[in-house]
Order: C-alpha cells, then structure tokens, then sequence
C-alpha cells in the first residue's frame, strides 16, 4: 500500500556560486582571518518550499500547478527523496519512480546500453533485465533507434524511452515532472493509458504540468503552489476553476 | 453610396432593421472626416487606438471620431455604444442613457450594449424598463440569470454580474453608476466615522464590493484589516487567502496576512508574506526568512504592526505613500549551515546499501570502462597496448641509465606503473565521483545510495588495473620471474590497494564536488608525486636520501602489490603503512560522508 505523508516541510535551498565554491576563496578566507570572509560572496539559501503539508494515498492522482519557480519541481524532488528536508516530517511507503528530465545517463550510449544501465540501477539481474528490456523496446515503439546513441534523439523520443523505463516495472508511487509534453499526442495517449492502468491497481501519480488539460486528463485531485507554498488543494475540478477564474 | 439621399433621421429601430437587412454594412461604409472620404471602419479602428491611450485626451479624441461617424453613419450601433460608455465615464449620463438606448435597440442580441443600457436605465431609477429589457433579451437562455426574481433583485443581479464587461472598475451602488474608488473613498469615510466598526453599515457595502469585485484589493484590505484589529483573526485569514487563491494580492494585504499569521503564532509564514510585500514595495525592508534570528523575528513583526497601525482608517490612506517609522536594528541569524546534520547511521546505511547493489555499479562501471572505446576493435584492451608501448619505451631507455637488465627492470616498471595508474587515477577521477555527467543524472532522478558513484569508480578502476596488470604478466613470462610462495601475498596486497581506494574515491569524491577547484589542482601534484615515488626508479638507488621514499605512503602501496609480484616479501614497514593509512582514510572518509552526504545534490 503506497503512501506519502508531509507535514509542514521546509526546504531551504543552498546556491552555490563558482566563487563559494572555489577552494581559493576558503583558503583565503582561512589565512585573513574572516576580512576576507565578510567580503566573500554570501552562500544564497532560497526557501524553496515553505510549510507543505501533503497525504496522498493509493488511487490518488495528483497534479501540481502553478507558475515557473513556485516550487514544483522542488515538491516533487522532496517526494523523490533526492532532497531532505530542511525541516518537517516526510514518510513514504512504495517503490518510486522518476520521470524529471529529458536526458539519459549516458548520451553518448545507445538506447538499449541506457535501458540496460537504468534496470541495473534498479537492482535487477541479467535474466528479470532481458525480459524488461523487450518490454521497454516495445512500449516506446523506438524499434531501431534503440541501437543508436541517444544523443541522437528528439525530445519526444527521450519522453517516451523516459516514460516507458519508469513504468516498466509498474511503480507504486510515480513522479512526473512536466517532460511527459514532449510525447507526440499519439503517445500521449498510450501513457495516459498506461497512468489509468496503474491508478487503476490503486497506486500514487504526482505530476507537474502547465499544461491543465494534462493534470485533467491524468489527475483527480490538484495543488496550486505559489511561492513554495500550496495555496489550493483538492478535486481537480473545483481547484481548477477556481485557478482558472 | 448615395449618402445624401439617407435620412439620417430615422428611429433606432429602422436603423437597425436596415442594418440587419444588409442595406447598410460596415466594412462598406463611408464618411466624411476632415473634410475627406474614408471607411467608416477605418476610423473606428483609429479612435479605439486613441481610447487605448488611456489618457483624457485620448478619450476626448475618440469622442469627436465616434461623434462624425455617427453623423454620417447613425446605422453604427457600435459608434452609439463607445459614446455611451465615454458619456457615463465622465458623468454625463443623460446623454450616456440616450446613446446607450440606441444600441440596445439597434442591437438587440448585443450582451455588452444590453448590460450598458440596463445599466443607465437602472441608474435613472427606471427598474421596471430595465428588468423588461432584460427579460426581453433573445440570449438571455444563456445567462446566467435568475428571470423569475423580482424586479429590483433581477436588475440589480444582472448589473452585478455583468458591468465589468463595460464599465470595468464601476458598480451600480444605490442607484447610482459611479467609479468603484469613489464607492471605496467614501464608504472608508463612512467606516471611519462608524469606528472602524465590522458591523458597520459602511463594513457591509464593502463587503458587497468585494463580492461583486473581488479583484479590489483595497476593499479586501480595509476589511481584512478592520478584521485583524478588531482581533478576528479568522476572518483576516480567510479574506487574505481569497486574495491569494485568486492572486490578486497587493502589499498591504500581504503585511495584514502576515500579521495576522503572526497573531496565530506561524512566524515563519509571517516572515515569508513580509518577504512577499517587500518584493512589491521597495521601501519595505526585505528579509530573507532564514536570516532572522526568533529576537529579530519579533522585532520585525513589531515594526511591521506599528506600520500597519499607524496608517488611519480613512480615503486614500491605502495608495497615499505610507508612513514608515524608524526601523529597529534587526538581528540576524549566523551563518548557518543548512543540512551539516552528522548523521554516521545513515552513512553506514548508505554505504552498505551502495556495496550491496551489485548489479548498479558493476553495469555501471563495465559501461565506462567499454565507453571509452566504443565501436574500437581492441576495445579496453587499447589501454593496455598504450600502456604496454610506453613502458616497453620507458624500459628500454632507463634500464640503460640505470645500468640494469631489462629481465629485472620491465617486470619491476611493469607492476609498479599498473599500480600507480590505479592510484593516480582513483584520484583524478575521484574528484568527479558525484559531478560526473552519468552520476548527476543518477542524483537528479533516483534516490539511490550515494555510494554506488564511489564503488562504481573503484570497480572500474580494478577492472582497468587488472588489464594493465597483464603486461607485467607477459613481461614475467618472457623474462621469467620466479613464482615464489611471495607471491600469493599479491591478493591480500590487492584488496588493501581496492580498500584504499574505496576511501581516496570517497573522500575526493565529496571534496571535488564542493571545491571544483581540487581537480585541475590534483592533476598538477600528481606529476611530481610521480617522480619522487619509487616506480621507475628503485628506492635503494637514493642512498642516504632513502627517508623521502618511505616518508612516501605512495612508495608503501606501490610496494604491498609489486614486491610479491616479483617474488619478494614485502617489508613490514610497507604493511604497516598501507594497513594505517587505509584505516585512517576510512575513518576520516566515514566522518566527512555522514555530514556531506544529504548537502552534495546540492553541490551538483
């Protein structure tokens, strides 16, 4: 049974610019006695989410609106687990999945190389992988792009291998962050099949979009964020109207 | 057009009826302006750019172009409803209800000239005529309008809902069409005078506002602000949230939703919306959340309610500069150091569960290794050739300088170089354990142990060791080195070297990450550590001067794994140092994981 709990996150976010993060500037800093130090370049600390409180639990599908630097991305880092929080409590219980970005882990590799190396980093062995591997190569519908390099592929192209790895093996909780309008509408609608199918079997979608007509079409319930806070939470509907009004 | 011959007399409705029977069309339509012909729609589209300008002038401007239209187009019912609207904008709403009239009834399915006409004829106290119009309305299926309500309630609804079309910023209040900031001015007067009392009359016409237009900042303010001082913190709240949820939040609200969240005790929300005012208003003093200490917090909170409570209920107060007292010296909050937590039990974990997921690393690391060389023919063994050139080159050369056979100095170069290249390149390589590009993209999407990046480097770099090592096998073939019982320390040697490295690629790993600087530095040292390490040369050939080769940890390493490989037992000293050094590495590589480990995806 997947589950996630927050109560009242905080997440601080430190920058690191080139000069903090330069060995010079310690050392200076360490032979002048902190008059240097003053003069250093202050390490920023953004308050990336401010007081999140969440509980979602199977069947809940879950859409994150809002504009550019309200800290979706950040929320959905935090589910991931990729960044502790500052404060506040986070539980969760399922196996996660990740669909973040359009880049593989190895661009110069061939498709196949990076589905291998992605089942690996899910702990599975070389005969679970040889199975998984077809699955993936045929849900994507990449057939022969598969023995090319993925630098070689199109924004969609990286959607969809992307979004067929992390579904592969069905996730109990999945995370998707924006990516997944790379996808051609042909596409789209395989995946959100595949979404209906896992939501279906009672499991955890988190997805962040500015595209509403995809949090509708995926999500039964959806988070306004501003600011690093949530200002709306509830039923995708009446959330939405009220945003869009 | 036989323009002359119209009668440019004729009632609403025949113009209309003419419009609508084609006769008359607008994109075919002439007139005189300025003494010259032109398409009526041509200066229409010139007088709305003149109302876009938003200026009195503009407007007059426009006027006078609607105004000769209409003189020779009255079928324009459109020219009839922009001079209504620019008639009741400046208050002369006599002429206003006469032009507004025109259009209705030239247009009768026209929403917008209905609303306007609705609205003039309510503001004259015509309520009957009005609600008839409205009911009359052929898309009145469409509205949402409740067409069984009483006159009066019927009429009032529709202007409610719907002047925002034409008048944007005017309200129908006591039967008058007037400005909403002249509604607010005065009924913040009539506040004032009640006392800044929320049962007030003047309390509850706001409320109407607000309800009708909930963009009204300043009306939500002055309620949500009597609210907060008269200690109804929840309606406060409430009022600020609307604003937010519906992102019409000016400063001032933030301040009051601030203060009012302070009321309750969630100082940290107060600080952010604070933030959030200062953002918009510069003379507010801005204040990252995080710096403040709790003494500093509440100093700012006591400014910022001394602000608020010295700004008179009264019209104006909200847009007029406000005034701002002396601000106290806030405490800041030190440096502090987000996530330093030291956490040994989570580093364990994270370090077994990174040993444990062999399949990661070992894919992971047999991917580099094959990267380097894809689609090569020799494939990783182009390392070993490389290698294998070199040191039969170096051999060549320095068995000569050094005046020893080549039976005894390859196999010596040999295992002495595969070691170094190892040591050296843990190193290097170290440096780039986390910010590698494989191992940000780990780190940026799957919550994975940390320590699979060390052990994929270790891995990679052993199975590259194992290959260079074959040189020196060949050599010993050819040469024929004795295989002595010596030589079986090679595989304890082997693991101490692979567990130091577990620790080099660790602590670099995190070093490099934070300080970018570490790699291009490390890159330089590691030439000179070459030569003054024993691997081309042997270290009884310094003579008195053999103190700076065992003072070397390099030399000790180099010799745990070379000196069985030749068939010698390597010195106690040797031991010693490679056993000390891998604890100590250990250790100080466990201390520095458990406090860096949850702040490197942050160094990325």
């Amino acid at each position: 049974m997947a589950h996630i709990h927050l109560e009242d996150v905080w997440l601080n976010y430190p920058i690191y610019n080139s000069h903090a993060q330069s060995l010079r500037s310690r050392i200076v800093s360490a032979a002048t006695g902190g008059i240097a130090r003053r003069a250093r370049a202050r390490i920023l600390e953004i308050q990336a989410l401010r007081g999140i409180s969440l509980d979602l639990k199977d069947g809940d599908r879950l859409g994150l609106v809002g504009p550019n630097g309200s800290g979706k991305s950040t929320l959905l880092k935090v589910l991931a687990g990729l960044y502790p929080p500052s404060e506040g409590v986070f539980r969760r219980a399922g196996r996660t999945e990740t669909l973040f970005e359009l880049s593989l882990l190895d661009m110069d590799a061939t498709g196949y190389e990076n589905i291998r190396l992605l089942i690996a980093l899910r702990g599975f062995g070389p005969e679970k992988s040889k199975s998984l591997i077809a699955d993936i190569a045929e849900f994507s519908e990449l057939d022969n792009f598969l023995d090319l390099p993925v630098r070689t592929y199109s924004a969609g192209m990286l959607a969809r291998l992307g979004f067929s790895v992390a579904t592969a093996i069905e996730p109990e909780i999945l995370l998707v962050d924006e990516v997944l309008g790379a996808g051609d509408q042909y596409f789209l609608k395989k995946a959100g099949r595949r979404i209906e199918e896992i939501s279906e079997r009672s499991r955890i979608l988190v997805l962040a979009s500015h595209s509403l007509d995809m949090v509708r079409q995926f999500c039964n319930r959806c988070a306004v964020m501003r600011r690093g806070r949530i200002l709306d939470e509830g039923p995708v509907q009446s959330v939405l109207s009220r945003y869009t009004a | 057009m036989k323009h002359d011959s119209r009668d440019l007399t004729q009632s609403p409705e025949a113009l209309g009826a003419l419009v609508r029977s084609s006769a008359w069309r607008f994109d075919s339509a002439t007139m005189r302006y300025r003494g010259e012909m032109c398409h009526v729609e041509d200066v229409y589209a010139d007088a709305l750019a003149m109302l876009r300008t938003g200026t009195d002038d503009g407007r007059r401007q426009a006027a006078e172009m609607f105004r000769a239209i209409l003189a020779d187009a009255p079928e324009f019912a459109e020219g009839h409803f922009q001079l209504a609207r620019l008639h009741a904008q400046t208050g002369e709403m006599k002429d206003a209800g006469r032009f507004a009239a025109n259009a209705a009834i030239m247009a009768p399915e026209n929403l917008n000239y209905l609303v306007l006409h609705v609205a003039m004829l309510a503001s004259f106290g015509e309520t009957e005529a009005a609600a008839r119009a409205i009911r009359n309305f052929p898309g009145l299926a469409r509205l949402d309008v409740d067409r069984q309500a009483p006159e009066e309630r019927l009429v009032t609804a529709f202007v409610d809902d719907y002047l925002t079309l034409v008048l944007p910023g005017h309200a129908l209040l006591n039967g008058r069409l007037v400005p909403l900031s002249a509604v607010i001015d005065e009924t913040v007067a009539e506040l004032r005078d009640a006392g800044a009392n929320p049962g007030s009359p003047a309390a509850a016409r706001l409320r109407q506002v607000l309800a009708h237009h909930p963009a009204w900042a300043e009306a939500r303010f002055w309620l949500a602000e009597i609210a907060r001082r008269g200690g109804d913190i929840d309606t406060a709240i409430a009022l600020c949230q609307d604003g937010e949820r519906l992102r019409k939040m000016d400063w001032p609200l933030w301040l009051t939703f601030g203060l009012a969240e302070a009321e309750r005790g969630n100082i940290r929300q107060a600080l952010g919306f604070f933030e959030e005012a200062a953002l918009i208003n510069d003379h507010l003093p801005a204040h990252a959340p995080n710096d403040l200490t709790e003494s500093g917090a509440r100093a700012l909170i006591g400014w910022y309610r001394n602000v608020l409570d010295a700004l008179p209920v009264a019209p104006g107060a909200y847009s007029r500069p406000w005034h701002y007292p002396e601000f106290p010296e806030i405490e800041l909050r030190p440096r502090e150091r987000a996530h330093s937590r030291f956490q040994p039990e989570e580093a364990f974990k994270d370090m077994a569960g990174g040993i444990a997921m062999t399949s990661a690393w070992w894919t992971l690391a047999r991917n580099d290794v094959l990267a380097r060389y894809r689609r090569t023919f020799l494939g990783p063994w182009w390392t070993v050739a490389g290698t294998g050139i070199g040191l039969v080159g170096m051999a060549l050369v320095w068995s000569v300088i050094f005046n020893m056979s080549a039976a005894e100095f390859f196999p010596y170069l040999a295992s002495g170089y595969a070691v170094w290249l190892f040591i050296a390149s843990t190193m290097t390589e170290g440096c780039a354990a986390f910010t590698d590009g494989t191992a940000q993209a780990i780190q940026r999407n799957m919550d994975l142990p940390r320590f699979i990046h060390v052990m994929r480097l270790v891995v990679k770099n052993t199975i590259l060791l194992l290959h260079t090592l074959t040189i020196f096998v060949v050599g010993a073939v050819i040469f024929g080195v004795a295989v002595t019982p010596a030589t079986l320390l090679v595989v304890p040697a082997l693991l101490l070297l692979i567990a130091n490295a577990g620790w080099t690629v660790c602590l670099f790993g995190i070093a490099g990450a934070r300080y970018r600087d570490l790699a291009p530095a490390l890159g330089a040292l590691l030439t000179v550590t070459f030569f003054v390490t024993p691997v081309i040369w042997k270290p009884d050939m310094l003579r008195d001067r053999a103190w700076l080769a065992d003072w070397n940890p390099f030399t000790h390493l180099v010799a745990i794994v070379r000196d069985p490989l030749l068939g010698a037992y390597p010195p106690a000293l040797a031991w010693q140092v490679s056993v000390g050094v891998c604890a100590a590495g250990w250790i100080a590589a466990v201390l520095i994981y458990a406090r860096t480990r949850r702040r490197i995806v942050y160094w990325l």
